[in-house]
C-alpha cells in the first residue's frame, strides 16, 4: 500500500529507477554471423538512454530486438530474453502488434506516408480506437505540438507530407509515434540525415519528452550523447563494453575502450 | 471487428489463393507431362505422321516450327538490334522517345490473331505470296521485335557512359565506337531477348494458322513459299478430333514436346542473363 | 572510310528504326481499308443481333457479348487471385524462394495457348458439362475459367513487382506503429502500389480480350447472346473465336471478309487503348515486357 503513495512522487521528480526494459543474456545471429553477443542492459523508466558505438557494432540490431522489428529479418535467430513491464516479449504468442502500440519506433530516414499532414499524425491511433472528427483534430493537434511542428503546419493540416522538409518530416514521424502513446519510444539515429537546426530541436524535445516517455536513443555522434543522455550505454563489435548514468562515464570512465571511444571515436575492439 | 481476427482471415484467404494457385500448377504440368509422356518413344519424335495424326510421329512438324522461329529470328534481328541503338545512341529527343516507346509497347499488346489477319490480307492476298512458311516467319519476327528490342536497348543502354568517352577519346567515330564497343556487350541482351521471344513465337497458332501452315500431305518445303506443318497447329487439327483417343494421345505427345522446347528457350534466355550479369558484376 | 560506315550505319539505325515503329500503322491501315467495305455497306447493321453469312445479316455485338462476358469472367477469377498470391509471394513467403516462384511462374506463362485449348477440351468442357448435367461443356463460362488461368500468371508476376518495389521502410514504419500485416497491406501498401496494379490489370484485359486459340476450342462458337442474357453456360462467341474459325473459309474481298476483319479492327483498337493506358500507369515503363 505504502509503495502506490510513493510511486507518483517518485517519478514526478524523475527519480524512478525502476527498470522498464530489461535485456537478459540477449544474443543475435544473423545467418552464421554472430551480430550481439551476451548483451545485460536495463533501461530506466522516463529517462533518455543512448546508445553509442561505431558503425557496424550492432545498436541498430540491439533497439530492433526492444521491438521486435527485426522479426522479419531473413536468418535472424535469437536467444536470451528482453523483458517488458516484467513480461518476456520474445515468447511466440506475444501480438507483436500489440507490442509495438506500447514501444513506438523513428528510424534514421524519415519515411512518412504518401498521405496527407494530419493522416500522417493519425495514422497509428486510428487503429487503436474510433476517433471522432473533434478528437482527430485534437489528437493532431497535441501531437505536433509536442514535436514544435504545430506553428509551421497548422494552416496546411491537409497537404500532403511529402511536401514538408526532411527535418519537418522526422518530427512529424515522431508526432505520429507520440499519437500511438506508447511507453517507450526508440530512436535508431533519428537525426543523422538531418540539418543542425532540425538536429537541435529535436534534442531538446527529447528532454521535454521524457517526463512522460521512456526514450532510447540510438546515435553514432558522441557530442549529441552528451548534450542528451542520462544514461549511456556503450556498445562495440556485438558486445556490450559498458553501461551507466552518462555524466559518470562522461566524467570518469575506467573502462579503456570506452576512454578511447570517447576520446578518438575509434575503437579496436 | 476485432483486428486481430480480421488479420488472421486475411492470412486464410493469401493461404486459399496460393493453395489454389498451387493446385493449377501442379494440376497444368501434371496433366502435360501424365498424358505426354505414354505417346512419347524415338519413332515419334523421328517418324511422319499418318491417319490425319492419329498415328506416325511429328517429324515434321518439330522441322516446321524450328524453320519458323530460326527465319523469325534471323528477320528479326538486325531490326531490333537497329531501333536498339537508335533508341540508346542516337535519340535525344524525349518526346520522339516516347512516341517509339508507346509504337513498340503497342506492337507488342497486339493480339496475336490480329497478326494472322493482317499476314493473310497483305502478304498472302495482297502481295500474292500464298500460305507459305516465310511468310509465317516474317509475322513471327513482327511479334518477337518489341521483347528483342528492349531487352538489346536495356543491355546497350547500362554499358556506362565512360566506355563511350573513353573510346571516342582513342579517336573512334560513333559507329566504331557503337560496332566495337557497345554491340558486344549487348548481344547478349539481344540473344536473351531473342531466346525469350523464340520462347513464345514457337507456341503461337493464331498467327501462322491461316498463312503458313497445311495439315496433310506436307513434307519438307523445297521453296520459300511452301506451306509446312508445325507443333501447335498439328496440335489444333487433333485436338478438333478430340473423340479419336489415338489423336487425343498424340496431341498430348506434341504438347509435351512443345512446352519441353519452350522450356528449353527459355532457361537458355534466363542462363545467358544470369551469366551476363555476374561477368558486369565482376 | 571511317566517315562512310559511319554514314551507312546511321541510315542502318534509322532504317531499321522506322520500319519498328512502321508496322503498328501498317497494321492499323490495312485493317481499315479492308473492313471500308463492310463500314459503307453494311453500316449501322453492324451493330445488330444477327450474323448469318448466307443472309448477308453480319451483325456483331453477339461477338461482342461474348468477348466482354468472357474477358469479365477471367478476371473476375483472375484478378483477386493473383493479387492475394502475389502478396503471399512478396510480402510473406522469404525472399530467397522468390527467384523459384518467378521462375514457376514463367513456365506457367510459358505454356502455349493451344495446349490451355487442348486441356480446356479434354477436362473443363468435361467437368462443366457433369457438374452441371448439359449437352455440352463447351460454355462462355468454360471459356472464363481457362482464359482465368492463363491471365494469372501476368497478375501475379505484375503485382509481385509492384509490391517488391515498394521500399522496406514504409512497411517498417507502419509496424512500428503497431499495425498488423493486413493493415499494413491494404493501407499503405496497395494504395503506393495502386499505378502498378492498375497497370497490371489493364495488361491482363488485354491480353485476354485478345486470347484465340483456348477460348475458340471451348467456347462452342455459336453467334448468339444466350438466353437470359446471364445465362453463361451456353456456347458463344468471341471475336477471336470468329476469326479463329472463319476466316480462312471466308473469300477475300467479300463483304462477309469485309465484316470479319472490322471486328478485327475494333479489337486492335480496344487493345491498343488498354495497352497505352496500362503503359502511361506503370511508373517505370522500361522492362516490364519480358520479367
Ligand atoms: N539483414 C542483415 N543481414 C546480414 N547482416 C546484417 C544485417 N543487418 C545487419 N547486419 C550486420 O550486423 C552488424 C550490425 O549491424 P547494425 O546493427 O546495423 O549496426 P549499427 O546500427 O551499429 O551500425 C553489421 O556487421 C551488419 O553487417
Ligand atoms: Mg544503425
Amino acid at each position: 500500500m505504502a509503495e502506490k503513495v510513493i510511486k507518483p512522487n517518485l517519478s514526478v521528480v524523475g527519480k524512478n529507477q525502476k527498470e522498464i526494459i530489461e535485456i537478459k543474456n540477449f544474443q543475435v545471429w544473423i545467418n552464421e554471423n554472430h551480430i550481439l553477443d551476451d548483451i545485460q542492459l536495463s533501461i530506466p523508466k522516463n529517462e533518455i538512454t543512448c546508445i553509442i558505438g561505431p558503425s557496424g557494432s550492432g545498436k541498430s540490431t540491439l533497439i530492433r530486438s526492444i521491438n521486435r522489428i527485426n522479426d522479419d529479418v531473413t536468418g535472424l535467430n535469437t536467444q536470451g530474453e528482453i523483458i517488458f513491464n516484467g513480461l518476456s516479449i520474445n515468447e511466440k504468442d506475444v501480438d507483436v502488434a500489440q507490442l509495438r502500440t506500447q514501444i513506438g519506433m523513428v528510424f534514421q530516414k524519415p519515411c512518412v506516408f504518401p498521405k496527407s499532414i494530419k493522416e500522417n499524425v493519425l495514422f497509428g491511433i486510428q487503429h487503436l480506437k474510433k476517433l471522432s472528427k473533434l478528437e482527430k483534430l485534437q489528437i493532431a493537434e497535441e501531437n505536433l505540438k509536442a514535436v514544435s511542428l504545430w506553428k509551421e503546419v497548422s494552416h496546411r493540416l491537409n497537404d500532403k507530407a511529402i511536401s514538408l522538409s526532411i527535418g519537418q518530416q522526422q518530427r512529424l514521424c515522431i508526432a505520429r509515434t507520440l499519437a500511438v502513446k506508447p511507453e517507450v519510444i526508440l530512436l535508431d539515429e533519428p537525426t543523422s540525415s538531418l540539418d543542425p537546426v532540425s538536429t537541435r530541436a529535436i534534442e531538446d524535445m527529447m528532454v521535454k519528452l521524457k517526463e512522460n516517455y521512456t526514450i532510447v536513443f540510438v546515435t553514432h555522434n558522441i557530442q549529441q550523447a552528451k548534450r542528451i543522455a542520462d544514461n549511456l550505454v556503450f556498445i562495440c563489435d556485438g558486445k556490450l563494453i559498458e553501461q551507466g548514468p552518462a555524466s559518470i562515464i562522461f566524467s570518469c570512465s575506467s573502462n579503456p575502450q570506452t576512454k578511447a571511444y570517447l576520446r578518438d571515436e575509434y575503437c579496436d575492439c | 471487428m476485432n483486428r486481430k481476427l480480421q488479420n488472421n482471415l486475411f492470412y486464410a484467404s493469401v493461404g486459399i489463393a496460393v493453395f489454389v494457385c498451387s493446385l493449377i500448377l501442379l494440376f497444368l504440368f501434371g496433366i502435360i507431362i501424365w498424358n505426354g509422356l505414354p505417346a512419347l518413344s524415338l519413332d515419334f519424335l523421328t517418324n511422319t505422321s499418318a491417319e490425319f495424326g492419329a498415328s506416325g510421329g511429328i517429324v515434321y512438324q518439330i522441322f516446321g516450327s524450328i524453320l519458323l522461329i530460326i527465319f523469325a529470328a534471323l528477320i528479326c534481328l538486325p531490326i531490333a538490334l537497329g531501333t536498339a541503338i537508335y533508341k540508346s545512341e542516337y535519340l535525344k529527343n524525349d518526346t520522339v522517345h516516347k512516341i517509339i516507346n508507346t509504337l513498340i509497347y503497342s506492337l507488342n499488346g497486339i493480339p496475336s490473331v490480329i497478326f494472322g489477319i493482317f499476314g493473310l490480307i497483305f502478304f498472302v492476298n495482297i502481295l500474292n505470296m500464298g500460305i507459305s512458311w516465310f511468310v509465317g516467319s516474317i509475322i513471327l519476327s513482327m511479334m518477337i521485335l518489341p521483347t528483342v528490342t528492349l531487352s538489346t536497348y536495356q543491355s546497350i543502354n547500362s554499358i556506362p557512359t565512360v566506355y563511350r568517352e573513353s573510346s571516342s577519346a582513342l579517336g573512334l567515330n560513333k559507329w566504331q565506337v557503337i560496332v566495337q564497343v557497345l554491340l558486344p556487350q549487348g548481344f547478349s541482351g539481344a540473344i536473351t531477348g531473342l531466346l525469350i521471344g523464340i520462347a513464345r513465337a514457337i507456341g503461337e497458332t493464331a498467327p501462322i494458322m491461316f498463312i503458313a501452315t497445311a495439315f496433310s500431305g506436307v513434307e519438307f518445303p523445297s521453296s520459300f513459299l511452301e506451306p509446312v506443318s508445325t507443333l501447335p497447329t498439328h496440335i489444333l487439327a487433333l485436338a478438333q478430333q478430340a473423340t479419336n483417343p489415338a489423336a487425343l494421345q498424340n496431341a498430348w505427345g506434341a504438347s509435351l514436346v512443345l512446352v519441353i522446347l519452350v522450356i528449353i528457350f527459355s532457361i537458355s534466355a534466363l542462363f545467358i542473363r544470369l551469366r551476363h550479369q555476374t561477368i558486369s558484376k565482376r | 572510310m571511317l566517315g562512310s560506315t559511319n554514314k551507312i550505319g546511321k541510315y542502318y539505325v534509322y532504317g531499321s528504326t522506322l520500319i519498328s515503329a512502321f508496322i503498328v500503322f501498317l497494321i492499323f491501315t490495312i485493317l481499315l481499308i479492308n473492313s471500308w467495305d463492310a463500314i459503307s455497306i453494311i453500316g449501322l447493321d453492324l451493330l445488330s443481333f444477327k450474323w448469318n453469312a448466307a443472309t448477308g445479316e453480319f451483325g456483331i455485338l453477339p461477338m461482342l457479348f461474348g468477348t466482354f462476358v468472357v474477358t469479365f469472367i477471367s478476371l473476375l477469377i483472375a484478378v483477386p487471385l493473383g493479387i492475394y498470391t502475389a502478396i503471399f509471394t512478396s510480402e510473406i513467403l522469404p525472399s530467397k524462394y522468390r527467384f523459384v516462384v518467378k521462375s514457376l511462374l514463367e513456365l506457367l506463362a510459358g505454356i502455349p495457348s493451344i495446349i490451355f485449348g487442348l486441356i480446356g477440351i479434354a477436362f473443363f468442357s468435361i467437368w462443366i458439362q457433369d457438374i452441371f448435367n448439359l449437352q455440352s461443356g463447351r460454355t462462355i463460362l468454360t471459356a472464363g475459367i481457362l482464359l482465368s488461368i492463363m491471365i494469372l500468371p501476368t497478375i501475379i508476376t505484375l503485382t509481385d513487382d509492384a509490391f517488391h518495389h515498394i521500399p522496406d521502410k514504409y512497411r517498417e514504419s507502419a509496424k512500428g506503429l503497431g499495425l498488423y500485416k493486413f493493415e499494413i497491406i491494404k493501407e499503405i501498401l496497395i494504395p503506393i502500389a495502386k499505378p502498378d496494379l492498375k497497370a497490371a490489370i489493364l495488361l491482363a484485359f488485354g491480353r485476354a480480350l485478345g486470347e484465340t486459340m483456348a477460348v475458340m476450342l471451348v467456347i462452342g462458337s455459336i453467334d448468339k447472346i444466350p438466353e437470359p442474357i446471364y445465362n453463361w453456360l451456353s456456347p458463344g462467341q468471341t471475336i477471336t473465336s470468329k476469326l479463329g474459325r472463319e476466316i480462312a473459309e471466308t473469300s477475300f474481298g467479300s463483304v462477309h471478309f469485309s465484316a470479319m476483319i472490322f471486328m478485327g479492327l475494333l479489337l486492335f483498337i480496344l487493345v491498343l487503348i488498354l495497352t497505352i493506358l496500362s503503359q502511361n500507369s506503370l511508373k517505370s515503363s522500361n522492362g516490364r515486357l519480358y520479367e
